[in-house]
């Protein structure tokens, strides 16, 4: 019931979008634990089609924010975050021309940075059904985790493929980027999937959202230096 | 049509009623026979009202010989469909769920004659099925066990020389050789006994009283063989329209609805479909009275520069659209048919061109009200003519996975608009105009459209060349490097260019070539859907082009005609038909579904 309503939802925003749209999650990591946070959506792919929905107020029936309530979000977003133990320097930035999206913010350790993951999932959370708090990162002796364990949320090929082609067509499209960059040099990461910069500094892993949500792929990575 | 029928007929509450059993299962048994309907019916064809609205009938007989029932049953999707239906009928009695599937056992004439007709008006609604009994002694036995026993309540009577049956504003009326159910159901404000009285009229349908009389109908009719068809008149069509019409209080809005009517009166509508081999044809006529038939030949009058077919390349055509026309005679008639509105609001023609001509003189055109429609004479032709690699602004991640905007080459498709002109140096004047304004750019001797990267990933172009406007998107016609065009051997097709000089309007798909352009692309953006993919090659496999054309010259009817044209021209269309809707049918089912 808790995915079919996800999945309505999910489709809801979706259907709004007929083009790509980009999410990347950047995190930068200092040696003693601490670092910056990046997330940023980018739309720009659909601004114009995005641009004529809010105008109109909505689309097949469902309820499209306005600039103001966007707004608003972000700013709710900001404020949780900055309540947060071990989190600083938090920025906001909204584009409502390009439809570009994110937030910034330094974090003391890995506790404070999972807890502001959390925070933006809860914050953003429009459906009745409270969302599980997971660990994300870890980050101990000469190790940095991507954890992804949230396997109840996924799809089964068979329910995915029971998704209307739109959704399905959309999911495919829309594309999930993580970026770690680090000051020492990468001796290994368990992803196969994963690419790593010719200066041995950073990691990227990316794919589409249909990849992460059937479980074809996974955003979780142990880099070791 | 489809929208009127869905609110008057199909949507009507008599067949909605859940509350009375019998009225449903009539109206399943109706809707089958509504399946089973032929031309030809003298002795039927009695039974139609001669005020009927609309008659429709079907010819199944000929379509068993394009693709036999028995044929139709091996079909998996007809498989689940009656499984389906086996399980929608599992409470009723066996006998009436077999006579819905096979009502030629219950002694129905499913391969003769039978029409579904209807009148329907601001008053009341009716609406008749009247079909052969081929055996009257199964058709009783069959009456008498299955339909009779779930008739509580029903009243039974005779009604000349039929034998009825009435229950809740239906009425199931039959003799040794003909089976009618009629009903209908009165608007607010109307009397029950309008009911009554539709039933006796069609229950005492002669020869003489019925449709058979209406020179309109057996004009439109009179000779002509169709698997399917549908006529109606064309005045009901326009009283239903107008009828709930909300803009009734804008000014000039009634006098625009007065004169409509008056200019449809008298007008019918006829759609047939046949199944031909290779293709299903829909030809389409609008019989009107001589002065809007007068009135649409002068608007439709006009011919298709010759010279567009020297940019429209044989290969790679996606598809086109084009329209013969003038735009002076385009604007008499419009004027002619909004002229009622026009007065109404206390303005005339001489005095709407006149506030155009203020505008454009103000501009510094000198022009005068002949100078308006000759800017853009009228014809036009708009075509997709291939696929072209295009330069767009793409995002990536540079070596350390910074995000950076880079030029990337994407397939995108090339179009191609072509108008007639007149007046160059008044057009001249227009578009630099256009210069002036920041948007136009002069490109040599063409023009780029200064519109926004982002919105549109290519470069749109308008060049004026031998009295035709063009914009594009092909940057070789654009910068003159196909001054000529395209060579003989590399211009469309004889057969291509007569479509579009003979029509009034024609259009063209070319299915396969489209559909080939739509997979590479969904290739490009990394899309992946297997199930889409099938789809897209069955569709490509089975379909050759739809066509679509209105005749130029109107001779008694407005003609019209859709095309769909298969692969196979060997075999008949209705089994390619079912066999794509079979094929789509499994893909999805072994996909998951849509």
């Amino acid at each position: 019931m808790k995915k079919l309503f996800q999945t309505t939802f999910l489709f809801a925003i979706l259907i709004s979008i007929t083009s790509c749209f980009d999410v990347t999650e950047e995190v930068k990591m200092n040696a003693d634990g601490s670092g910056e946070l990046r997330l940023n959506i980018d739309l720009s792919q659909s601004k114009v089609n995005l641009a004529g929905y809010m105008n109109a107020g909505e689309i097949n029936g469902v309820e499209i924010p306005s600039e103001a309530e966007i707004k608003s979000e972000i700013k709710k977003l900001k404020k949780a975050l900055s309540k947060i133990k071990g989190i600083s320097k938090v920025k906001a930035k909204s584009d409502f021309d390009e439809f570009v999206f994110e937030v910034t913010a330094d974090f003391k350790n890995m506790k404070a940075l999972n807890k502001a993951i959390n925070a933006s999932v809860k914050t953003f959370n429009q459906t009745p059904f409270p969302l599980p708090r997971f660990k994300h990162f870890s980050f101990k002796e000469n190790k940095f985790s991507r954890l992804f364990n949230y396997t109840e949320e996924r799809f089964t090929q068979e329910e995915f493929d029971g998704l209307m082609s739109v959704v399905r067509y959309l999911m495919e499209s829309a594309r999930v980027v993580s970026i770690y960059r680090f000051e020492e040099s990468i001796k290994n990461v368990s992803n196969s999937k994963a690419k790593i910069s010719p200066s041995k500094k950073a990691v990227m892993l990316e794919g589409n959202i249909s990849e992460f949500a059937t479980g074809k792929k996974t955003l979780e990575n142990h880099i070791s230096f | 049509m489809e929208a009127i029928s869905n609110n008057y007929f199909f949507n009507h509450k008599l067949l909605k009623t859940n509350s009375m059993k019998f009225f449903r299962i009539t109206a399943l048994l109706f809707l089958l026979v509504v399946a089973a309907m032929s031309v030809q019916a003298q002795n039927l064809k009695q039974y139609i009202p001669s005020d009927a609205t609309f008659v429709v009938s079907m010819d199944l007989a000929n379509l068993d010989q394009k693709i036999s029932f028995d044929k139709l049953r091996e079909f998996d999707f007809y498989k689940e469909g009656m499984k389906e239906f086996d399980k929608e009928m599992s409470g009723e009695k066996k006998e009436l769920a077999e006579a819905l599937k096979n009502p030629a056992a219950y002694g129905i004439d499913v391969m003769s004659e039978t029409y579904m007709f209807g009148d329907i008006s601001k008053e009341s609604s009716f609406f008749g099925v009247a079909f052969n009994i081929s055996d009257s002694k199964k058709f009783s036995k069959f009456f008498k066990n299955s339909i009779l026993p779930e008739a509580k309540g029903a009243v039974m009577g005779m009604t000349g020389k039929f034998q009825t049956m009435t229950e809740d504003g239906a009425t199931f009326a039959w003799n040794d050789k003909v089976g009618i159910i009629v009903g209908g159901e009165p608007n607010a404000g109307t009397d029950q006994s309008v009911i009554d009285g539709f039933v006796k009229k069609v229950l005492n349908g002669t020869p003489k009283n019925s449709i058979m009389t209406d020179m309109r109908f057996n004009k439109a009719t009179k000779g002509r063989k169709s698997d399917m068809r549908m006529w109606m008149d064309y005045n009901w069509v326009m009283e239903m329209q107008m009828g709930g019409n909300e803009m009734a209080g804008v000014p000039g809005m009634e006098a625009m609805m007065t004169a409509m009517k008056e200019l449809y009166k008298d007008s019918d509508y006829l759609v047939e479909m046949n199944f031909n081999d290779g293709a299903v044809v829909m030809d389409s006529k609008m019989f009107m009275n001589k002065k809007a038939s007068d009135m649409f030949a002068k608007m439709t009058e006009g011919d298709l520069n010759k010279n567009f077919f020297k940019y429209l390349p044989k290969n790679n055509l996606m598809g086109y659209f084009s329209m013969a026309m003038k735009t002076e005679n385009f604007a008499d008639g419009m004027f002619q048919m909004f002229d009622p509105m026009i007065k109404e609001m206390g303005m005339t023609r001489e005095s709407m061109e006149g506030m155009a001509l203020g505008a454009v003189n103000s501009m510094g055109l000198e022009m005068d009200a002949k100078g308006l429609y000759e800017i853009i004479r009228g014809d036009m032709v708009f075509a997709v003519t291939g696929m072209r690699e295009f330069t767009i602004k793409k995002t990536q991640y540079d070596d350390d996975f910074n995000k950076v905007e880079v030029e990337a080459q994407q397939m995108l498709p090339e179009v191609l608009a072509m108008m007639s002109y007149g007046r160059e140096a008044d057009l001249k004047k227009i578009i630099q105009m256009g210069v002036d304004a920041g948007a136009l750019t002069k490109v040599g001797n063409s023009f780029k459209v200064a519109v926004p990267m982002e919105e549109l990933p290519m470069d749109m172009f308008l060049t004026m060349k031998d009295g035709i406007l063009f914009i594009t998107n092909n940057t070789e016609l654009a910068t003159g490097k196909l001054k000529d065009g395209y060579s003989k051997s590399d211009r469309m097709t004889k057969d291509q260019q007569k479509l579009m000089k003979e029509s009034g309007g024609a259009f063209f798909w070319d299915i396969p070539t489209s559909l080939n352009a739509a997979s590479e692309f969904a290739k490009e953006e990394g899309m992946n859907d297997k199930m889409a993919e099938k789809m897209l090659n069955v569709s490509k496999q089975s379909f050759e082009s739809i066509v679509m054309k209105t005749d130029k010259k109107i001779k008694g009817s407005y003609n019209s005609e859709f095309k769909l044209n298969f692969a196979n021209k060997k075999m008949n269309s209705l089994e390619q038909l079912f066999n794509y809707f079979n094929e789509m049918y499994m893909t999805a089912m072994n996909s998951g579904g849509m």
